[in-house]
């Protein structure tokens, strides 16, 4: 366990957001890429385009769905810190009685 | 009797079909550049967020091992999909190629079976001939059949490199056909942009736009596509780059702000810097697109817009466009609009139909050299709430400087001859593009002033712009409310709480070459706002001879009186009272 914790919860709110702005912009990469039209491409070559932009398609949607997960991680961890100052706020008022 | 035999070579297969359309597959792998420009993005947002101010722990460190992970499968697909990209738009460049050979060879073909079919005729109606007949003959056919070997190898050729370049776009497609290969390919490798951009010269580094244009040619094809796929926004925004490289990343950027910030407008989370960078992109597109609708007024070909300078949240939301008609670096004429008062990102639209405009005129004026023809709104500009600016210099003084460091990247970025080159102000725009000369030497040949209040406080005569008086015109005309704002004698705008910009450049003490910018639809009130605005129209005196002027022609351009101040009266100009004359329907002058 680390000797010092440190932790704003406002910066990992605000970093949260911004990956999930991140996972926004790489499924536009995906539908981007996963759409590219490959009917340029000569017969001998428009098949493998083809199953390179579904496949890399597939590999994009990963990682947009990792960056927002990350987002989705964060949001959590933000809450959980929350969530246990708040119980031992409790602990401590419980232990205390009350008084202030 | 004897018999000759003349022997006619056979006749050509059919040509092998090409199929394919350099176009499309240009477009793919415009699209995945486009890509790979987000996951570069998302590569450099996971370093930089590895670590959170004022988080540390346990949780901490598993997040940051994590995110650095997520940056090097970012990078890593970043680098597969420029390859792929790269070897697409190789692909589509010999597609080209072999579509051209082939269209070639078939019209090679036609022609050698009608020679054919002439001497086979000519051989069947012969009859009784003479030795010389026989000879010419035998001499057509021989010819013939070199030219059928000719054609035959050129098919060959023409098989063979569709082959390669077939194979070479397989290749990439199945070197990075998987995640894994991706990672592979870029362990332990150095990155060609980082690397590149870490030289002498480089815009990181701090180069001049000398310096860049020297580092942007001493790279090898690959770093180059590997900088502009990873740092857009340094190529398509530093002075000194070449004009197609600007016109390519900024593109990319349009293309991937715009879909960015939709997204984010259609999910509601739009940020407090889309709301004025989605207006000016859409404003950026939208010229783009109006611009590709143009043709050149001589040669009747479509032209094609380059995005020279593009972002969107520059000057606080104002944002830098600037567009050109024509290639900067190759055309023989370079001019430059720097447009005032209002200019902004949204503003695109109007001010690149002025560049056309301009193009149109300086084609017309000589067809027989090329022209580019930009606007630019490089500069913070007054507008919007800060329009109050208008009534100082502080903008012009610093927009100055950015001209004048734009200008020395066209020069530096050239191809060849040094083009004639003439900047052209409006409204504040000419006393920014006058700042431009007088405070940090502006490298131009010709230097236009039009509707002007001034060329800055303490330029007294038109010499001190540097270009020689010669050299410097001006185009106010006698209705314009904003040129009165500059100072004659002892009577101008800052009688109006400072407003003028410096002194009345048609005036005969200045030393300007006046030119007639009256307009047929001038306001017959003296001095309006409407008549500000109409420099660049159609068919008016003063678009036609900034087109001259542009192109150096000098002798075409039609002087107009100086205005006067005389010491008994308040200032003259003799062009209130002269017709003005139409210059509708001009065709070029051949």
């Amino acid at each position: 366990m680390s000797d010092e914790i440190q932790v704003d919860p406002y910066t990992l709110g605000l970093s949260a957001d911004d990956w999930t702005d991140q996972g926004s912009r790489v499924r536009t990469a995906r539908d981007r890429v996963a759409d590219a039209g490959t009917s340029g491409f000569t017969p001998a070559v428009a098949g493998a385009a083809a199953s390179w932009t579904s496949a890399w398609g597939t590999v994009l949607g990963d990682v947009a769905d990792r960056a927002e997960e990350i987002g989705t991680q964060l949001r959590d961890a933000q809450q959980a810190y929350a969530i246990t100052d708040v119980a031992a706020q409790e602990t401590f008022e419980s232990w205390l009685g009350g008084t202030p | 009797m004897t018999t000759v035999t003349i022997d006619i070579p056979p006749a050509i297969d059919a040509i092998p079909a090409v199929q394919g359309d350099p176009a499309a597959v240009a477009a793919f792998a415009q699209d995945l550049l486009a890509s790979a420009v987000n996951l570069d993005d998302l590569d450099t947002f996971a370093l930089d967020s590895a670590t959170l101010d004022g988080w540390t722990g346990e949780a901490a460190t598993a997040y940051g091992r994590h995110v650095r992970a997520a940056g090097a499968d970012a990078q890593a697909m970043g680098v597969a999909l420029r390859q792929v990209a790269r070897a697409a738009d190789d692909y589509a460049e010999a597609l080209t190629d072999l579509l051209r050979r082939r269209t070639d060879l078939v019209e090679a073909r036609s022609s050698y079976h009608a020679a054919r079919e002439d001497l086979d005729a000519d051989v069947r109606s012969a009859g009784e001939v003479d030795d010389a007949a026989v000879a010419e003959l035998q001499a057509r056919a021989a010819s013939l059949a070199t030219r059928r070997d000719g054609v035959v190898a050129d098919v060959d050729a023409l098989v063979r490199d569709l082959a390669t370049a077939e194979q070479a776009m397989l290749d990439a497609f199945s070197s990075y056909s998987t995640l894994a290969q991706a990672r592979a390919a870029v362990s332990g490798q150095i990155d060609l942009a980082d690397d590149a951009l870490g030289r002498p010269g480089s815009p990181s580094q701090g180069g001049t736009p000398e310096q860049v244009a020297a580092w942007w040619a001493s790279l090898t094809e690959e770093e180059q596509y590997a900088v502009l796929a990873a740092r857009p926004e340094l190529v398509g925004n530093t002075d000194g780059i070449p004009a197609l490289a600007r016109d390519q990343a900024n593109r990319l950027l349009l293309e991937t702000d715009l879909e960015a910030m939709e997204l984010r407008e259609q999910r509601g989370e739009r940020l407090f810097e889309d709301y004025q960078a989605l207006d000016n992109a859409r404003a950026a597109q939208a010229a783009l697109d109006e611009g590709a609708q143009k043709v050149d007024p001589v040669t009747g070909e479509p032209l094609v817009p380059l995005l020279h300078l593009y972002d969107a949240t520059a000057f606080g939301g104002d944002g830098k466009v600037a567009i050109a008609f024509g290639n900067p670096d190759t055309a023989d004429h370079v001019s430059v609009m720097v447009p005032g008062l209002t200019s902004r990102g949204t503003e695109a639209g109007g001010n690149a139909d002025a560049a056309y405009n301009i193009y149109e005129s300086a084609r017309l004026s000589d067809p027989y050299s090329t022209a580019s023809s930009i606007m630019w709104i490089g500069y913070d500009a007054p507008s919007d709430w800060d329009s109050a600016t208008v009534a100082t210099e502080g903008r012009a003084e610093e927009g100055g400087a950015l001209l004048s460091r734009y200008i020395d990247g066209l020069r530096a970025s050239r191809e060849g001859d040094p083009a004639h080159l003439t900047v052209i102000g409006h409204s504040y725009g000419s006393t920014t593009t006058a700042h431009g000369a007088t405070d940090h030497g502006l490298a131009a040949d010709d230097i236009v002033l039009v509707g002007s209040p001034g060329a800055g406080g303490g330029v007294e005569h038109a010499s001190e712009l540097g270009v020689g008086a010669d050299h410097v015109w001006a185009g106010n005309n006698s209705r314009d409310l904003v040129a009165a704002l500059a100072d004659d004698g002892w009577a101008g705008g800052w009688m109006l709480g400072g407003a003028g910009l410096g002194n009345d450049i048609v005036e005969d003490d200045f030393g300007a070459n006046r030119f007639q910018a009256e307009s047929t639809t001038r306001a017959d009130v003296m001095r309006n706002f409407g008549d500000h605005t109409k420099y660049f129209d159609p068919g008016t005196e003063s678009l036609y001879n900034i087109g001259q002027i542009v192109v150096g022609d000098y002798d075409q351009v039609i002087a107009a009186e100086h205005s006067y101040d005389p010491w008994y009266d308040g200032p003259v100009d003799p062009e209130a009272t002269r017709d003005p004359q139409s210059f509708e329907d001009r065709r070029p002058e051949w």
